[in-house]
């Protein structure tokens, strides 16, 4: 994790400059700069189709921007939006866990004895431990999300993009992940959450990225989810109740 | 006693054997990821594919397993770019192209009059006939398809769960699938003259399948796969010269009876231990 200084400022563990992203035709991000700096929890809030997930797929590497710049100084990564996996594989929960670990191991070879112990360690941190043997489909969904987010801290990455880990989640397993990322907060790496939760967000973010296939506002809660910028970007009107942003369909008027 | 002994005294009864026992090893390790990925439809596919490789080999005189090896990797490329983006339409394309293969393998053997025989054997599996050299080509092609996917089990799995994650992670996932593809071919080659073209597609799902049911480790069901589909081929075998029926059709018949009696135990076992207790209780 040796990157020249001159790269980016010390602080930055990704810089995105005038990005663009396109599926074919349909812009999916225009003209996104961001800074996203170390020790720091990022929220990535818009509504569906804002292009949160392409935002994270960019910073990956996954999808190449059509114009802009990404400058990613650190290893990155990933745990993606809860749904595509194929939960009836007969791998247990130790098992997806180590997979974070892969690319470590290397090709050829299969984990060894350390690989496994971190591997537990990680279920451990998202309080999974006893669930270790347990075939990955027979957990719920919330425990789903937490063996996905063990599988991800074992990429012991500085930079993790996180797509809707709390969609699903109950109270415990959300408090179990705040208290997971504001861990790897402490260690110095950069934590990028999508969300369709604005108070959590609001509430536990260092940043907002406010996102609605531009960048609508970026910075500290308090300033990002301005009333105007939120009625911007999710297109209808906000209603505030009691400091709680509320959204309203469009043309709704209490008065 | 001498029903188990008896048929090994002839040579071609103990080849039979050993080119079972590769079948067993090689569709059923292989096999475990096309029931783990549905690749069942893939799987017929690619077997329909390779007959006219099977039948231009038979006609220049060539080793039939050779024959199908080249077709069946031509055709997993094939597939592995069609079926990219995995859509439904592209399951169209792959029903309409690889019936074509099979058809045209139909239209040379019409034309190659003299070999119709050597070919209809090759559908409906010839096990009797296997040669020495057959035996080689099969034992090296089974050893290389299972140390292959023994070497790549982790990553090949990581791509059948997640595969978003593995892209993520910048695995050659479409590399990977193409592997995938060919190791399954190289199954359904090891398969071809045992079995018989028709039938090979049984061997890669049944005892898988089976395995699937009563394990949720991948390595334990593959390796259990492996072993019912010995089992199954062994025993498969001894019915067909004992009560003079075909090899293919026996010893997937008996595969199918091991799944049935399995699926039974493991649906109603459950089942009567609960009346058991709720009775006692
Ligand atoms: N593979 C794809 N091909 C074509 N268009 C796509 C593809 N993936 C996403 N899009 C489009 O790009 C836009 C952004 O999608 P994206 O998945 O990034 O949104 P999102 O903010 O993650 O939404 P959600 O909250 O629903 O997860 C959408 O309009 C979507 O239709
Ligand atoms: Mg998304």
């Amino acid at each position: 994790m040796s990157s020249p200084p001159s790269a980016a400022p010390a602080t930055a563990a990704a810089l995105l400059d005038g990005v663009t992203v396109a599926y074919g035709q349909h812009v999916a991000l225009d003209d996104v700069s961001l800074e996203l700096p170390r020790s720091s929890i990022v929220g990535l809030i818009g509504p569906n189709g804002a292009g949160k997930t392409t935002l994270l797929r960019t910073l990956l590497g996954m999808l190449s921007p059509r114009s802009g710049s990404i400058d990613v100084t650190v290893p990155v990564g990933y745990m993606p939006q809860l749904g595509p996996a194929a939960w009836d594989f007969p791998l247990t929960a130790l098992d997806v866990a180590l997979q974070g670990g892969y690319r470590r191991t290397g090709w050829l070879r299969r984990p060894g004895a350390a690989e496994r112990r971190s591997a537990r360690e990680a279920l451990g941190a998202v309080g999974l431990e006893h669930m270790a043997g347990r075939q990955i489909g027979q957990l719920s969904g919330g425990q789903r999300q937490r063996v996905l987010l063990a599988r991800t801290l074992m990429q012991d990455a500085s930079l993790l993009l996180l797509d809707e880990p709390l969609s699903g989640a109950d109270a415990a397993t959300e408090a179990a992940f705040l208290e997971t990322l504001r861990g790897l907060r402490e260690q110095g790496r950069t934590v990028v959450v999508s969300t369709h939760d604005l108070g959590w967000s609001a509430a536990h973010c260092d940043l907002l990225c406010l996102l609605s296939t531009r960048v609508i506002s970026f910075g500290p809660p308090a300033q990002a989810l301005s009333a105007e910028r939120l009625a911007e970007a999710y297109g209808g009107a906000m209603l505030v109740v009691g400091g709680v942003h509320i959204l309203a369909p469009e043309g709704h008027h209490s008065h | 006693m001498h029903y188990l002994t008896d048929p090994l005294q002839f040579e071609f009864m103990r080849r039979a054997l050993m080119a079972i026992v590769l079948t067993g090893i090689a569709s059923g390790v292989l096999g475990s990821y096309v029931v783990l990925r549905g690749l069942a439809f893939i799987g017929d596919a690619l077997t329909h594919a390779v007959f006219p490789g099977i039948v231009v080999a038979v006609a220049l005189g060539r080793s039939i397993l050779l024959g199908a090896l080249v077709v069946g990797l031509i055709t997993a490329l094939g597939i592995a770019t069609v079926s990219r983006g995995r859509r439904v339409s592209e399951d169209t394309a792959i029903g309409i192209l690889f019936a074509a293969m099979f058809a045209l393998g139909v239209v040379l053997v019409s034309t190659l009059a003299a070999y119709q025989r050597d070919v209809a054997d090759l559908l409906f599996g010839q096990i009797l006939a296997v040669s020495q050299s057959d035996l080689y080509l099969a034992a090296g092609t089974t050893a290389v398809a299972v140390v292959t996917t023994v070497l790549l089990n982790k990553e090949l799995s990581l791509i059948g769960f997640d595969r978003d994650m593995a892209l993520a992670m910048r695995y050659p996932v479409f590399l990977l699938d193409l592997v995938l593809l060919g190791l399954i071919t190289l199954a359904i080659v090891v398969s071809l003259q045992a079995i018989g073209n028709i039938l090979v597609l049984a061997m890669l799902v049944t005892p898988a399948a089976t395995a699937r049911l009563v394990t949720q480790r991948l390595a334990t069901m593959q390796l259990l796969s492996a072993a019912l589909g010995v089992a199954a081929g062994v025993i498969g075998l001894y019915i067909s010269f004992w009560w003079n029926v075909a090899s293919g059709g026996a010893v997937v018949l008996t595969t199918t009876a091991i799944f049935f009696v399995v699926f039974a135990a493991v649906e109603l076992g459950p089942r009567v231990q609960l009346r058991a207790r709720s009775t006692s209780g």
